[in-house]
């Protein structure tokens, strides 16, 4: 018992440090609260670590709170009260679910707390500023893409993001315009995989079962899944080099397997624009008009002009063989 | 993880003498841990001890309050009830559909609907273990997964949004500054606790968890009364799915996945043996309270989530030792 009770204290004390040095420096600074959908995505994780690596906030002139929603709406409809509580200047969310987030940002606004959107949308119309990619635009992309890949057209399948979330519902609709300016492109099985890797490889396997050698290409609406697909294609022995794979986000293991020739094209969804940029125009909502931006990506990516938008749309950047090394 | 949580209560749950006070210093020591979890908020954080952060605390602990008195009724029988997650979902979609913006019926049968719906499919799981003696796990781990499936055929797979104002009032709206939310858990809980505490029913059940066949030998219907157990818990997981929905104001396919867990443990914590017949609801409270502390208080300081998650479960260990080591 003399052991465990020890343990007890070290635990207590080692989460004390944890959090004193976390408080210490929230005073008399620019205070954002940073609400990601998920700490355990990659994708997420990207973005949070691209806001603590801001700048002004390694400068020391802003101190960043980041709250993990967990995938739950009532875990960040949670998280604003507190925010709200603990009186943020700002909160940067990305809200998991589209309409669900509407009570909470707009709990947040009349409280008088800026909010600025990132990376995924809101249903709500009262946010200060949004800044995300055009999902239907991407969707739309690697349709298109596949056309041109398959100019005498071929079977396709396609693995969703979960069902009713906005990515999901956007990324569809461009896919299915993109691909119907190529009729000869039959889409000939479509599920959700729920962004998962593993799920993504069940399924793709179970493609390849039910439709033998008759699978010319997938188009996935994340890389994760894209990535599942390609090992139940190595693992069944498919001549995979020969069917191209497109998708969207580019994670790191996803421009990997496009280095490697695994994966023919995925667009890039870059973090530091959604996640710095988010930063930015939470900056301009606390102090106003004259704000200059401090990210990089209002130089080499993004126009800034004077913050005064409501929404900010982040353009994709299409990686294949040819450019990819650039950006690993 | 619910089968280790499990195991280490069970094997840990011997001294049976002390059942007879056992209730009343049980909630006393769980004060004890839930007063010292707030003291150190308090110090560690200037926000904690504000009425505006107690009002979000209990609010924010109202779900997994109502969900874990329901599932304290089960667990005292000797059961469990791995289904409320799922149930809840299936029971908000439901009641979610009747007051759409294009199919808006009265709110009252909405919120019957969906307490229908959670004390129906309580009642399967109370008839599957009963009357078919499946296991409490098995029968309540595939209720899990045949909720959530109907959910999503239900919806499918689609969110239900634009709910009736009068339906958002059950999760957002406040009587005298007091949440409804929070008004609920707290008529749950003085329901619950006079049941167990006053009526013929509440004596069977500690009697059925203590010793299902002396209970049935003094002429107790042990299977009426662990049925209705799990339609307690369907009922209750309906009425958190009812307000789950009305908090969010749209009724999602995925929600509540992974809530039994945290139910389970505010049981755990509060007190009541997986072992059967020893328990009681106001340690089921605190065990709520004590995880809704925890997650607030963590939030407030800016806690990584990552050691959160690590702290929360050394916490709900620590207290179940605390508890042992003291008797």
């Amino acid at each position: 018992m003399k052991f465990t009770r020890r343990s007890t204290m070290a635990g207590f004390a080692a989460a004390a440090i944890i959090l004193s040095t976390s408080t210490a420096f929230a005073q008399s600074k620019t205070r954002i609260a940073a609400l990601s959908f998920g700490e355990s995505g990659e994708y997420m994780k990207a973005w949070s670590s691209e806001i603590q690596s801001h700048p002004a906030v390694k400068d020391g002139s802003v101190a960043v709170t980041i709250f993990d929603g967990k995938y739950d709406p009532l875990v960040q409809a949670n998280q604003i009260d507190t925010a709200i509580t603990q009186k943020f200047d700002a909160i940067i969310m990305s809200p998991f679910d589209l309409q669900a987030s509407t009570p909470a940002i707009d709990k947040a606004i009349a409280a008088r707390i800026p909010v600025i959107v990132s990376a995924l949308k809101t249903a709500s119309k009262n946010y200060t500023a949004s800044i995300i990619v055009n999902d239907t635009e991407g969707g739309r992309i690697i349709g298109e893409q596949l056309g041109k890949l398959l100019p005498n057209g071929g079977n396709v399948v396609l693995m969703e993001g979960p069902i009713g979330q906005s990515a999901q519902i956007e990324r569809k609709a461009g896919i299915d315009a993109g691909l119907a300016k190529f009729p000869k492109l039959k889409l000939i099985a479509s599920k959700s995989g729920n962004w998962s890797r593993a799920e993504g490889q069940s399924l793709m396997e179970n493609w390849l079962l039910a439709h033998p050698g008759q699978i010319n290409a997938v188009l996935a609406e994340n890389d994760e899944m894209a990535l599942g697909a390609i090992e139940a294609m190595k693992s069944a022995k498919v001549d995979f080099k020969s069917v191209p794979v497109l998708a969207i986000d580019g994670i790191p293991d996803g421009k990997r397997a496009v280095q490697k020739g695994e994966m023919t094209i995925t667009l890039y969804k870059y973090a530091r624009a959604e996640g710095q940029g988010a930063v930015d125009l939470a900056l301009r909502a606390v102090k106003g008009d004259s704000y200059k931006p401090r990210s990089e990506i209002w130089e080499s990516l993004m126009e800034w002009k004077g913050g005064a938008q409501k929404d900010y749309v982040v353009p994709w950047l299409l990686l294949d063989s040819s450019n990819v090394a650039k950006y690993m | 993880m619910v089968a280790n949580v499990i195991s280490n209560v069970a094997t840990g749950a011997r001294s049976k003498s002390i059942a007879a006070i056992g209730p009343y210093l049980k909630s006393f020591s769980i004060v004890i841990v839930f007063v010292v979890i707030s003291a150190f908020f308090a110090v560690a954080n200037e926000y904690f001890m504000t009425w505006l952060n107690w009002v979000n605390l209990l609010r924010q602990s109202s779900i997994n309050g109502v969900l874990a008195i329901g599932v304290t009724f089960v667990i005292l029988t000797r059961g469990i009830d791995l289904s409320v997650g799922s149930v809840m979902a299936l029971a908000g979609m439901i009641a979610a559909s009747l007051v759409t913006s294009t199919n808006q019926h009265f709110v009252l049968w909405a919120v019957l609907a969906g307490l229908g719906t959670g004390a129906l499919l309580g009642l399967l799981n109370g008839v599957i273990v009963t009357t078919f003696n499946v296991p409490p796990f098995v029968a309540t781990l595939g209720m899990l997964s045949m909720a959530r499936g109907l959910t999503l055929i239900f919806s499918d797979g689609r969110p239900v949004p634009n709910l009736s104002e009068s339906f958002r009032w059950i999760g957002g709206g406040s009587v005298a500054g007091v949440p409804v939310p929070v008004l609920i858990l707290f008529l749950v809980f003085a329901t619950g606790w006079v049941v167990l505490s006053y009526t013929t029913f509440g004596r069977y059940v500690y009697a059925v968890g203590g010793n299902d066949k002396a209970a049935k030998t003094s002429g107790i219907s042990t299977r009426t009364v662990i049925a209705s157990t799990y339609v307690i818990s369907g009922l209750l997981a309906g009425l958190a799915g009812l307000v789950l929905t009305s908090r969010t104001t749209a009724a999602l396919p995925q929600a509540g996945i992974g809530y039994e867990l945290d139910a389970i443990a505010a049981v755990v914590i509060g007190g009541t043996s997986l072992a059967g017949g020893r328990g009681s609801l106001v340690g089921t409270l605190f065990g709520a309270l004590i995880i809704g502390t925890i997650n607030n208080g963590m939030d407030l300081m800016g806690v990584s989530s990552y050691y959160q998650q690590l702290l929360k479960g050394a916490i709900i260990v620590v207290a179940v030792m605390l508890d042992q080591f003291r008797k």
